[in-house]
């Protein structure tokens, strides 16, 4: 008797489970993290889409598209969101995403077209500093001087891919050269974003290489203004951060949904003071105070998903062999 | 015969979960051949900084517990404890103590810079060596510690009373359980470095301090070549069981012997005073210093602790305590047969360091 009413109620249960339908996102672990996006962003989707609303993290944007390759048609993944345009060629080419466009009023410098995947938000790599230091203008001067910085390694941190391709990007043939000028000012390259940060907050360095809206952080978060972004005359390489829905789902419409949601005024207004970047949909209310202005057009550089794939490896080895020296 | 059968139950899961992947991981591999110049260089490198930083961590921890078994200070119990700090700390945190200390805004660049001399520069390969040294030479030094305090006293009273020199102390009582001591300390410093990377690359300066954790990460991540990965990790998995074979083959003394009581009375602890207080000093200030550098900055913050840390703290304990439970029950349960197998030749039975 006991036994039946179990089986009855874990029927009962996963009937009930069943009916609220599950849709299943991939992201990178400091969006769900509880100062990320991620809570904000699940009570606002799952108020309206009488779902359950599943993120779960995998690593930083290269791990997560590791996975996915290892998981391959199998995954359990719906929606994937956080990967950039610096990934969006490989993972294009897997064959697992589906192909989309969402129409909206893009904010990213040099607007947006793609056929797979949609933005929602972006940056521009910088390096950070104390407001007291007179900042270099460009990889040259800061090359001549004697000031120091903490770097990222590109091969694990995605700060570190952007610093190499925004050399690449800014000096072509040139970028070995200014690598070997610059490694007398290289303290130390670090795993991750975060050992770098606290280095430079640690005062190990005079520059950290992180994003121009960093210092809006110190500002908003900490009431802090002693920190700033070196603007450089080369320009800033720009990150795009994308979302791409699975071909393989079995939510069609509820990844739509969800990838609407995303560049809808309620998503877009919760990005800049949690991932604390520029939202692809400037939202209604704008930018929050504290937050820096975009840079101009010319003063941006990208390299489009396919130059990024094709420059990645030689760039790399370039790096690699003109600080190994 | 119960016990054999869960204890030969756990041994095949553990040796399925490990031995079973790592053949499936040699499956996939496509062998030396996909290794460039640059992973040869890491595998260098790994080995040297692993190798290097095993011995500095197993040498200073021999006059670090041999101070800390024969004094008796005020103190004495609390540093032992504190010992197991650098161990259980987040490593980034491990690195900010250092270099609040070491680095180029630490107290000593800034006390070299007010004597008129150049601020210190440790990133490199001493970085991570002192960095190495500073996670491992507590955990060593408290094993060491535990191997002194085995040792029965009456060996020490025995010797006391025969007028025994130090050297005879050491030939006698204190080297045969160093050797049998020793190789399982130095075997576990070595994997421990072997696979470290955020700390190799955070105080190695560059990609000089690559090590094959870090070109595996590569080659999985960045890189999505799977056969190379496979190649890479089949090199440490070959690394890892070449040292621990040889820590194996290290012949083990019988150190157990009978003892009335287990409280070391050391007589000989006032001659060696002047000698182990400055051993005792040392070690502690490397220790102490970084560490207090990270509570000096953390307590000043500690109002400041959002919410979220405490339901974090939960799941890490809820975590700990789960894997501790099934940890413990898997390793009783693989010792558990050992001592039934009375007819295993002498050799398999014999004590290993670890």
């Amino acid at each position: 008797m006991k036994l039946t009413s179990l089986f009855a109620g874990l029927f009962l249960t996963s009937a009930a489970v069943a009916e609220t339908p599950v849709l299943t996102v991939y992201t990178y672990d400091s969006f769900i993290s509880d100062w990320g996006p991620g809570p904000a962003v699940e009570s606002a989707f799952e108020a309206r889409c009488g779902c359950d609303l599943q993120m779960i993290g995998a690593g930083d944007g290269a791990a997560l598209l590791s996975r996915l390759r290892l998981e391959g048609t199998r995954t359990e993944a719906d929606v994937v969101l956080g990967l950039d345009t610096n990934l969006t060629a490989a993972a294009a080419e897997t064959g697992l995403f589906s192909p989309m466009s969402l129409s909206a009023d893009y904010a990213v410098p040099g607007g947006w077209s793609d056929t797979h995947f949609v933005p929602f938000d972006w940056g521009y790599f910088a390096f950070v500093h104390n407001t007291d230091l007179t900042a270099p203008t460009s990889f040259r001067s800061l090359a001549a001087s004697d000031l120091k910085i903490v770097i990222q390694d590109p091969r694990s941190s995605t700060p570190g891919l952007g610093l190499l391709l925004w050399v690449k990007a800014a000096y072509g043939d040139a970028a070995g050269d200014i690598w070997a000028d610059l490694s007398d000012n290289i303290v130390t390259v670090t795993a991750g974003w975060s050992e770098a940060y606290g280095m430079f907050l640690e005062g190990e360095a005079d520059l950290v290489l992180s994003y121009t809206t960093s210092p809006a952080y110190h500002v908003i978060a900490e009431a802090d203004a002693s920190k700033t972004f070196a603007l450089f005359d080369e320009g800033h390489y720009m990150q795009i951060e994308v979302a791409g829905k699975l071909a393989t789902t079995d939510q069609n419409a509820l990844a739509d949904q969800f990838l609407q949601f995303m560049v809808s005024d309620e998503f877009q207004s919760i990005i800049p003071t949690t991932n604390w970047m520029f939202p692809a949909v400037t939202p209604k209310t704008g930018l929050p105070d504290g937050f820096p202005q975009a840079l101009r057009a010319e003063q941006s550089l990208i390299f489009s998903p396919e130059e990024a794939a094709a420059q990645r490896s030689a760039a790399l080895e370039e790096w690699q062999s003109a600080l190994a020296r | 015969m119960l016990r054999i059968v869960f204890g030969g139950a756990v041994l095949i899961a553990l040796l399925l979960f490990s031995l079973g992947t790592a053949l499936v991981v040699g499956l996939q591999g496509r062998g030396l051949a996909a290794l460039n110049s640059a992973d040869w260089s890491a595998v260098k490198f790994t080995l040297w900084q692993a190798s290097l930083s095993a011995v500095l961590s197993t040498a200073m921890a021999i006059p670090v517990a041999r101070a800390l078994a024969r004094q008796s200070f005020p103190g004495r119990q609390a540093l032992i404890t504190l010992l197991g700090a650098p161990f259980i700390l987040p490593v980034i945190v491990g690195v900010l103590g250092l270099l609040a200390v070491f680095g180029r805004a630490g107290w000593i660049s800034a006390a070299l810079e007010w004597a008129g001399f150049a601020k210190l520069s440790i990133y490199g390969a001493p970085g991570v060596i002192l960095a190495h040294v500073f996670f491992n030479l507590p955990l060593v030094t408290r094993l060491l510690l535990q191997a002194w305090a085995a040792i029965p006293a009456e060996r020490f009273r025995v010797a006391e009373s025969l007028g025994a020199t130090p050297w005879a102390y050491f030939r006698l009582i204190e080297g045969p359980m160093l050797r049998a001591t020793l190789p399982g300390a130095f075997l576990l410093v070595f994997l421990l470095c072997l696979t470290s990377f955020v700390v190799a690359l955070a105080v190695g300066g560059g990609p000089k301090g690559t090590t094959i954790e870090l070109a595996i990460y590569q080659a999985f991540r960045l890189d999505f070549d799977l056969g190379k990965a496979a190649s890479l990790a089949l090199v440490q998995f070959t690394i890892c069981g070449a040292v621990s074979l040889l820590a194996f083959l290290v012949p083990l003394p019988q150190t157990d012997g009978l003892g009335l009581d287990r409280a070391v009375q050391r007589l000989d602890g006032p001659q060696h005073r002047i000698w182990d207080g400055l051993w005792i000093s040392v070690a502690s200030a490397f220790l102490v210093l970084p560490l207090g550098a990270v509570l000096m900055r953390g307590l000043r913050h500690m109002l400041e602790v959002p919410p979220q840390i405490f339901a974090a703290s939960l799941t890490s304990l809820t975590i700990a305590i789960i894997s501790t439970a099934l940890c413990l029950a898997m390793a009783l349960t693989l010792a558990w047969p050992l001592p039934a197998a009375d007819h295993w030749p002498a050799a398999w039975r014999r004590p290993r360091a670890f």
